[in-house]
């Protein structure tokens, strides 16, 4: 990553360290700045959700539209379509899931917050955690019992049993650690590298145009803050599509495991 | 109930589809990692780097077989 | 072992701890926040939104059903016309069929009737032609065995009783055969 970094003397460019905050309050405090903003997102979907919710009516107002077509993206979009007719039990936990993650995601293109929490391993892992559990515990009630469960994953009919040796490790490893790392890396990684290539921008940008001064550091530092505002709405799209993706491939997993009758 | 979800069959297709993909990503993913960690702890126990070809290839064999077993049978 | 190779990656490109190790406050902030958040979500608001799409749902189906019954009742409403009318066609019908039957009979009867009185007329006419004649044979029986007589006991006491008067008698028709013969020279001159 150092070799993005434009050559000029005096430059740092950003990097990991750029996703690690000190605590807000001073040392050894507790709180830090991807902990506010996890709070914050979270009021902000509870407040906008009540509001919506609050005294409604067959015949909605506006804001009471907005959170039932958000609602009603996640209930039939997601849920009913990847799931099925069941799928309206796990609607709660998907919308939930969806919102909480949009709201993280999004608190990077936040004017002041300006940063992804998503970006943090942490809140990825727990969610995808909660996701694999889930799908298990469908899997497992589906098939009624935990040994019959891991029976029909790893050992799928019409194969020679020799096989199974070199097969059912690869089922098992696939489906309880691959699916919840790919879930975390995925959204973990698409929000650090957005994140950095924002972060890139705008500071390059405002380097080139105040230090490196001179026609040629003016002229490319405005084409990079620029570029950074296109940026900043690409980064919105992504941010969007990335809680989609999280919260639509739980929901298949969910559907899987419902489905599945090996 | 019904009425307020249209059954739209192109859109779940077409996640389904992104679901497959996925999930032939994930057990070829597996089938390496899985067979190359085998493979490198036999190949750390007999001092030799074999063990650990042989393994990332039986992972990833297993694992196409797994993809073709799962989603690429007609 | 791709993680490693993605963490050594990462961790060489700068430094700091690796974005790859969960944060233990984040963890715990993150797992209270987004479970406060799905408890109050699923108790002050997906029921509320679910209750109105039920309600918007069965508002429509409410309507649906309504039209659909009002449909029912205005086909059952024209059946029930279609029948009665078919029903007053039917009886239509058979009352005039049965007119008309009705109109051959009395027409039958009338004839009928006109025939059997005709007879009765003929009859009673033969009948009666019948007595009269009898009664006009027995008559004339009687009557002319008293005319007989009659002319017998007349022709009788006459030459019996008097030469006078049969002389006057001769005398009689004798000028009256005068009479009759004057007569009818006087209307020939």
């Amino acid at each position: 990553m150092t070799t993005w970094s434009i050559a000029a003397e005096g430059f740092q460019s950003p990097g990991p360290a750029d996703f690690v905050y000190p605590p807000l309050f001073g040392e050894g405090t507790f709180f830090t700045k991807p902990m506010l903003i996890t709070v914050l997102g979270s009021v902000a979907v509870a407040v906008f959700f009540y509001l919506a919710a609050r005294r409604a009516q067959r015949v909605p107002g506006k804001l009471q539209y907005a959170g039932e077509s958000a609602y009603g993206f996640v209930r039939n979009s997601i849920a009913l379509d990847s799931i099925g007719k069941e799928g309206i039990k796990y609607v709660p936990y998907l919308a939930t899931l969806f919102f909480f993650l949009a709201a993280l995601n999004i608190s990077g293109i936040i004017p002041v917050l300006q940063f992804p929490a998503t970006s943090r391993i942490a809140f990825p892992l727990f969610l995808a955690v909660v996701s694999c559990v889930i799908f298990n515990y469908v899997g497992i009630r589906r098939a009624h019992g935990v040994g019959r469960y891991f029976k029909q994953m790893m050992f799928p009919a019409g194969i020679p049993w020799p096989v199974y040796i070199l097969l059912a490790p690869i089922e098992f490893v696939s489906t309880i650690i691959i699916r919840p790392l790919t879930l975390t890396l995925r959204l973990t990684f698409n929000m650090f590298a957005g994140h950095l290539v924002l972060v890139l921008f705008i500071l390059g940008g405002e380097y080139l145009v105040f230090e490196y001064s001179g026609v040629v550091g003016i002229l490319a530092g405005s084409i990079s803050l620029l570029g950074s505002i296109v940026l900043t709405f690409f980064e919105g799209f992504v941010q969007l599509l990335q809680a989609y993706v999280f919260t639509l491939l739980s929901a298949l997993y969910i559907g899987g495991a419902l489905a599945d009758e090996h | 109930m019904a009425d307020d979800h249209p059954e739209d069959t192109t859109g779940a297709a077409r996640r389904k589809g992104e679901a497959d993909a996925w999930g032939a990503f994930g057990l070829i993913i597996s089938g390496v990692l899985v067979w190359g960690l085998i493979g490198g702890l036999v190949g750390a126990w007999l001092d030799s780097a074999l063990p650990v070809m042989v393994g990332l290839l039986l992972g990833m064999g297993g694992g196409l077989y797994l993809v073709w077993f799962r989603y690429g049978r007609a | 072992m791709a993680v490693n190779l993605a963490t050594e990656v990462v961790l060489a490109a700068g430094e700091g701890p690796s974005p790859l190790l969960p944060h233990l406050g984040e963890l715990i902030v993150g797992i209270v926040a987004f479970t406060l958040l799905f408890l109050f979500l699923r108790a002050k608001v997906f029921p509320v939104f679910e209750k109105t799409f039920h309600d918007r749902a069965e508002s429509i189906e409410g309507a649906i059903a309504a039209a659909q019954r009002d449909r029912t009742e205005a086909q059952q409403l024209k059946q029930q016309y279609e029948r009665q009318l078919a029903e007053a066609r039917d009886e239509a019908g058979r009352i005039r069929t049965e007119a008309q039957a009705q109109r051959a009979e009395i027409v039958e009867a009338a004839r009928a009737e006109g025939a059997a009185e005709r007879q009765r007329i003929i009859d009673a006419g033969a009948a009666q032609i019948a007595s009269e004649r009898q009664q006009a044979l027995s008559e004339l029986r009687r009557e002319v065995g008293t005319m007989a007589v009659d002319l017998a006991s007349r022709i009788v006491g006459e030459s019996l009783e008097d030469d006078a008067r049969r002389r006057g008698t001769v005398d009689r028709y004798l000028d009256e055969l005068e009479r009759t013969s004057a007569r009818t020279a006087g209307s020939a001159s």
